[in-house]
């Protein structure tokens, strides 16, 4: 009887039109091959920030999981990020 | 001494005296011939004709258990309904006298069966054919789970709700609860960041997120000019309806006593996880609004905005 704790990647999900990926990470509490609880924590990754210069600063993404990792280089084109980067700079208003 | 006709004889007559044929049943007295008089295993199948011994000609309680062979009634010595339920005994016919696939549903009589005729368990769902049972078979009151969730065999499928027909505006199909990380935007009111408390939890019930958030600066926190944004909601807003406002729940003096009047409203613009900060006249909410040292600048955020799915 082995009480293990593990984190999967829950869900990936690409929404909008400039393809934020949601990320669900799930941390999973088994014993032996029971699952004893499944708790969920999120986070959105999106294309860029802007610095001072208005310049597209892309996201590091080097800390995601490799699959993660695979669906951001495959949705943030470079149309994409220019449309991110002109929303950004529309909502500084 | 004389006779009339022929001398009887004084030995007993034995079979060889008699020729074949010779005596008939016409020649046989209705009673004149009791068991008594029939030898042991005098009388076998060879003497009996065909549909000679009728129900008549056998007594009552005549035949028993011991009297017949081993599997000699079969199907073809029972006519037609002669067996009914009083001819056997209770219990007498259990399943290894029934064979597989005997019973058909011909041979069960409409409303035979009810719950107390299967045992609990029995019926699984390799018993039960595709599509049988239909909402026709279930009850027309409340339905009632006595010790179980309802959980669906495929994602995303979920319940319509108020109405009698698949309507996808009535369809509530996604339910989550989880935490997240919310954090400052570095470089937006903010550099050198760190924290002394960074919690977010949510709940989502189909479109609709409800977030709860606190952020508690550490430290030797810079301020700057930008406006301040909250990164990290854990979903994207939807792109389908503007942007919409999230609520204080507790705002430390740092913040009241700021360089604005009132306290910042909080955005969450179209397509976005952040919370933007904006003071009332419109405009940027900065680091630089806030009072006297970062440190320990403590704000308490709830409230719920929309997503596209």
């Amino acid at each position: 009887m082995a009480i293990t704790k593990e984190t999967q990647i829950g869900k990936i999900e690409v929404v909008g039109k400039y393809k934020s990926v949601q990320v669900r990470t799930d941390t999973v509490v088994m014993e032996d091959s029971e699952e004893l609880s499944r708790k969920y924590h999120r986070h959105v990754l999106e294309p860029g920030t802007l610095d001072s210069d208005e310049n597209l600063v892309a996201t590091d993404i080097s800390g995601e999981a490799a699959e993660v990792q695979a669906v951001c280089n495959g949705v943030w084109t470079d149309a994409v990020k220019l449309a991110w980067k002109n929303k950004l700079i529309a909502d500084k208003g | 001494m004389s006779y009339i006709g022929k001398q009887p004889r004084k030995a007993a007559l034995t079979s060889s005296d008699i020729e074949d044929g010779i005596i008939t049943a016409a020649k046989i007295e209705d009673g004149a011939v009791v068991a008594a008089e029939i030898a042991s295993n005098a009388v076998t199948t060879a003497k009996i004709n065909a549909d000679a011994v009728t129900a008549a000609k056998i007594a009552d309680n005549a035949v028993v258990t011991a009297g017949i062979n081993a599997d000699a009634v079969d199907g073809t010595k029972i006519a037609d309904n002669a067996i009914n339920s009083e001819h056997y005994t209770d219990g007498s016919i259990d399943t290894a006298h029934i064979a597989a696939d005997q019973i058909t549903n011909a041979k069960i009589a409409d409303d035979q069966i009810d719950s107390e005729h299967y045992v609990d368990g029995s019926i699984d769902t390799a018993h039960i054919a595709d599509d049988a049972i239909t909402s026709a078979k279930l009850g027309t009151g409340d339905m009632t789970f006595p010790n179980g969730n309802l959980v669906f065999g495929t994602s995303a499928k979920g319940v319509y709700l108020g109405v009698t027909s698949a309507t996808a505006a009535n369809l509530l199909n996604d339910y989550e609860e989880g935490t997240f990380t919310p954090s400052f935007s570095n470089g937006n009111g903010f550099d050198s960041i760190s924290y002394a408390a960074q919690r977010g939890v949510y709940t989502k019930i189909g479109r609709i997120v409800n977030v709860r958030i606190q952020i508690e600066l550490g430290a030797n926190v810079s301020k700057n000019g930008n406006r301040i944004i909250v990164d990290g909601l854990p979903f994207t807003s939807s792109n389908a309806v503007p942007g919409g406002g999230l609520n204080w729940s507790y705002v430390n003096a740092k913040v009241i006593n700021s360089t604005s009047t009132n306290i910042p409203n909080l955005w969450v613009a179209s397509n976005s996880s952040a919370v933007n900060w904006y003071k009332t006249n419109g405009s940027n909410f900065t680091g630089n609004d806030i009072s006297g040292s970062t440190t320990n600048l403590d704000v308490y955020i709830n409230g719920t905005y929309q997503t596209d799915a």
